[in-house]
């Protein structure tokens, strides 16, 4: 069928071309796809949507390919890369019109040159921004600003069936469209809130355990007291309370502890024990690998960070990056934000011998449609409270079956907890019943059954697919 | 080789001139990596082997150290078949020949600069170089001491001072009035961006200039100084020159590298300027 399509459009099927698409970050998910196509135009991507609802062919769609689940992989049909629409078609001062296959990256950088920024985005500027809209988008101010998806005010997306419509904050099919996974309609443009741009002085803090530093993350974000806030750890004995001030910095009451005192207590707990100097010198080496790229002189300027989210953005791959990524999420209540940590950590402990935990708090408005089957928890909470855990692989490679039953045992520390979590389509779909309900999933089901008659948009990624009849 | 070590994380798309044509990840060097990961032989990606410009972005910004340049002109050798050595000469002034065979008329402005800051000029380069050919894959380099380097692209054969970078180290001598955008050599910056990155700034903070350095702080290119730009072939320069320009309000162009100044003396409608052509009596 795909080698001679009545397509108004050009399929790629070389191998080479292929091949590019054999997997996301994550690297553990793997599928050829059948044909790619290059959309350049939203009538690109409703003319393959409509050929595809025809003849019934898979439409994976893809953006910076950031996922790691899977979810921009196929071995079926076609996937559809939007990259190739990018670019700000227009910018009032406060709102900007992007082309969904638009990086972070390209945006911050044409909002720039007009001395403007995002709200907040994804660290990894490479994520598109269509790609970021389905799934949420947490920057270290989404404390204050919540997460990317609640800076969109309009879209233009073009539906499963083809039509190219626009949706504005307050329709419902925009509150589907967002968070909606991909799975109600490609986002080929959204007008996005912008600010006045303005760098940014980093402090940390040291502290020996992960719970006080989550107690004053939770504090500082109660008072609003910084622009932006995050907790980062090395297993468990180096934590960091990262903070970030868009002004002069203030002092804060925090219960962080001095560096010497830190090092004196890490010392005593692993030099008389010679068979744990392996683990210190990892804890030393990493830690001394993190402070430099925060203070490249490239990239600082009285001070103080300009262009932060470059900096960051560079330094998860510098510092994270490896040949498998392995990220599991969670989104609890703020009551049960450092129990959640706390659990999760021994998990990792079971499973990895090195691992980081990244925690931020996002702030969520109302009980807006868009978060009821989302990572964003339904609770009455103001804020959400995000911790991602994560293998630090140091050159090991374990079988992809480990890091399954990993991820697996940390969204059960979430289930546990009556959290949802960042990551529940492709391999991680068989927890969307266990954290939605059915009840809830099978009305969001309903909703793609109706808006995508054969099931063709990113098919099995979230829900599954109806049973074929003989 | 090292192609393995490839996450995959996609920063060289960010300034990839082949991405920014054309909107593909394939042709970029992530596209690449995982096609040789794939067991791919350079026949059968010959489409994106030919795409890379060389401008070096990749390798810049890679985390994990992945000599993209490296990879594309091995493959290229590999396309070739044996590639032969190239015989160049040992020079005071290396010109190149996009000066010596299309812009003549800025060589004298070239001498009088390099003399007064203490460099020979007296012997110059008067063949070809071979580094086009070192792009394509057909010659192996044979690295020649030189004196100063006026282009960019002679930089593939030549171990020498580059003269856009001399003109930097000069700043006093130099005149950039109104608004100015300055275009910074890819090759070179992108190369070294700790060395040569502070030079550009600094020009950039006295003079008030707009550059084409992005927010990674490396230099994005036309692709004119390519041996796909240079013959005209499957390189769009008239879009990446309109892209560089999209939001900048500058009254001319200044650039040290010579490719370049074609490029913006054809398709950017403004007054282009060579930088020795700025120097004050």
């Amino acid at each position: 069928m795909l080698a001679n399509p009545d397509l108004p459009i050009p399929l790629r099927t070389e191998p080479a071309v292929r091949l590019a698409y054999r997997t996301d970050a994550g690297q553990i998910v793997e599928g050829v796809p059948d044909a790619v196509v290059h959309a350049s135009a939203p009538e690109t991507v409703a003319a393959l949507l409509q050929w595809a609802q025809r003849e019934r062919v898979p439409v994976t769609c893809r953006g910076g390919g950031l996922t790691t689940e899977g979810e921009s992989v196929t071995r079926r049909g076609v996937l559809l890369d939007l990259k190739g629409m990018n670019g700000v078609l227009e910018c009032d001062g406060g709102t900007a019109w992007v082309q969904a296959g638009t990086t972070w990256y390209q945006l911050a950088e044409a909002l720039r040159a007009r001395s403007l920024d995002y709200i907040s985005a994804p660290l990894n500027l490479l994520s598109s921004v269509g790609g970021t809209l389905g799934v949420g988008g947490i920057d270290l101010n989404s404390h204050r600003h919540g997460c990317s998806a609640d800076q969109c005010v309009e879209v233009e997306v073009v539906t499963p069936t083809g039509e190219i419509t626009r949706a504005r904050e307050g329709d419902d099919y925009f509150e589907r469209v967002m968070l909606g996974y991909g799975q109600f309609g490609v986002i080929t443009k959204a007008r996005m809130r912008a600010r006045r741009y303005r760098p940014m002085t980093v402090r940390n803090f040291l502290y020996a355990d992960v719970a006080p530093a989550i107690e004053d993350m939770m504090r500082l974000v109660e008072s609003d007291a910084v622009d932006a806030c995050c907790v980062i750890t090395l297993r468990d004995e180096v934590v960091a309370l990262v903070v970030g001030d868009e002004d002069v910095p203030k002092p804060l009451d925090l219960r962080y502890t001095t560096d010497a005192r830190f090092y004196a207590r890490l010392g005593a707990r692993y030099l008389p024990v010679p068979s744990r100097w392996r683990d210190l010198a990892f804890l030393l080496r990493r830690r001394k690998q993190l402070r430099p790229a925060l203070r490249n002189p490239l990239f600082l300027r009285d001070g103080r960070i300009e262009d932060r989210a470059i900096v960051f953005s560079r330094l998860i791959w510098s510092y994270w990056g490896d040949r498998k990524i392995v990220l599991a999420d969670l989104a609890v209540t703020k009551a049960n934000f450092v129990a959640t940590a706390k659990a999760g950590i021994e998990v990792c402990k079971r499973f990895l011998p090195y691992f980081t935990l990244y925690c931020v708090m996002v702030r969520k408005f109302g009980d807006r449609p868009r978060y009821e089957m989302s990572a964003i928890p339904a609770t009455k909470d103001d804020h959400v409270c995000g911790v991602e855990f994560s293998p630090l692989l140091e050159g090991r490679e374990y079988p992809d079956a480990h890091y399954q039953a990993f991820k697996n045992a940390i969204y059960d520390v979430g289930l546990r907890f009556g959290g949802t979590c960042y990551r529940f389509g492709g391999a991680m779909k068989p927890y969307v019943r266990r954290i939605f309900g059915d009840a809830v999933v099978d009305r969001h089901r309903g909703y793609k059954l109706a808006l995508d008659p054969a099931f063709v948009l990113n098919p099995g990624v979230v829900f599954d697919p109806p049973e074929t009849r003989a | 080789m090292n192609h393995e070590a490839c996450i995959g994380c996609g920063l060289c798309m960010l300034g990839c001139p082949a991405f920014e044509e054309t909107g593909c990840e394939v042709l970029t060097a992530k596209g690449r990596n995982r096609a040789l990961q794939a067991g791919l032989r350079a026949a059968e990606m010959t489409e994106l082997i030919w795409a890379c410009t060389m401008c070096g972005y990749c390798d810049a910004i890679c985390p994990k150290d992945v000599q993209n340049v490296a990879i594309v002109l091995a493959l290229r050798r590999e396309l070739w078949g044996t590639p032969r050595r190239s015989r160049h000469e040992q020079a005071d002034l290396v010109l190149g020949c996009t000066l010596r065979e299309r812009l003549p008329e800025l060589i004298p402005s070239i001498r009088r600069f390099v003399q007064r800051i203490g460099y020979r000029a007296d012997v110059t380069d008067a063949d070809c170089c071979g580094s086009l050919d070192v792009e394509r894959g057909a010659v192996v380099p044979t690295r020649v001491r030189a004196g100063v380097v006026c282009d960019p692209i002679c930089l593939e054969q030549y171990d020498g001072e580059f003269l856009g970078a001399l003109a930097m180290r000069h700043l006093d001598m130099f005149d950039l009035k109104g608004r100015v955008y300055y275009f910074v050599p890819p090759r070179l910056v992108n190369r070294a961006p700790e060395r040569f990155y502070a030079l550009y700034d600094a020009m950039r903070r006295r003079f008030g200039c707009e550059t084409n350095l992005d927010l990674n702080r490396l230099a994005r290119c036309t692709g004119m100084s390519s041996v796909q730009g240079l013959s005209g072939e499957g390189r769009d320069v008239k879009a990446a020159v309109e892209r560089l320009l999209a939001t900048s309000r500058a009254e001319r162009i200044i650039t040290c590298s010579p490719a370049d100044y074609l490029a913006f003396r054809d398709y950017s409608g403004r007054p282009v300027l060579f930088i020795t052509e700025c120097v004050r009596d």
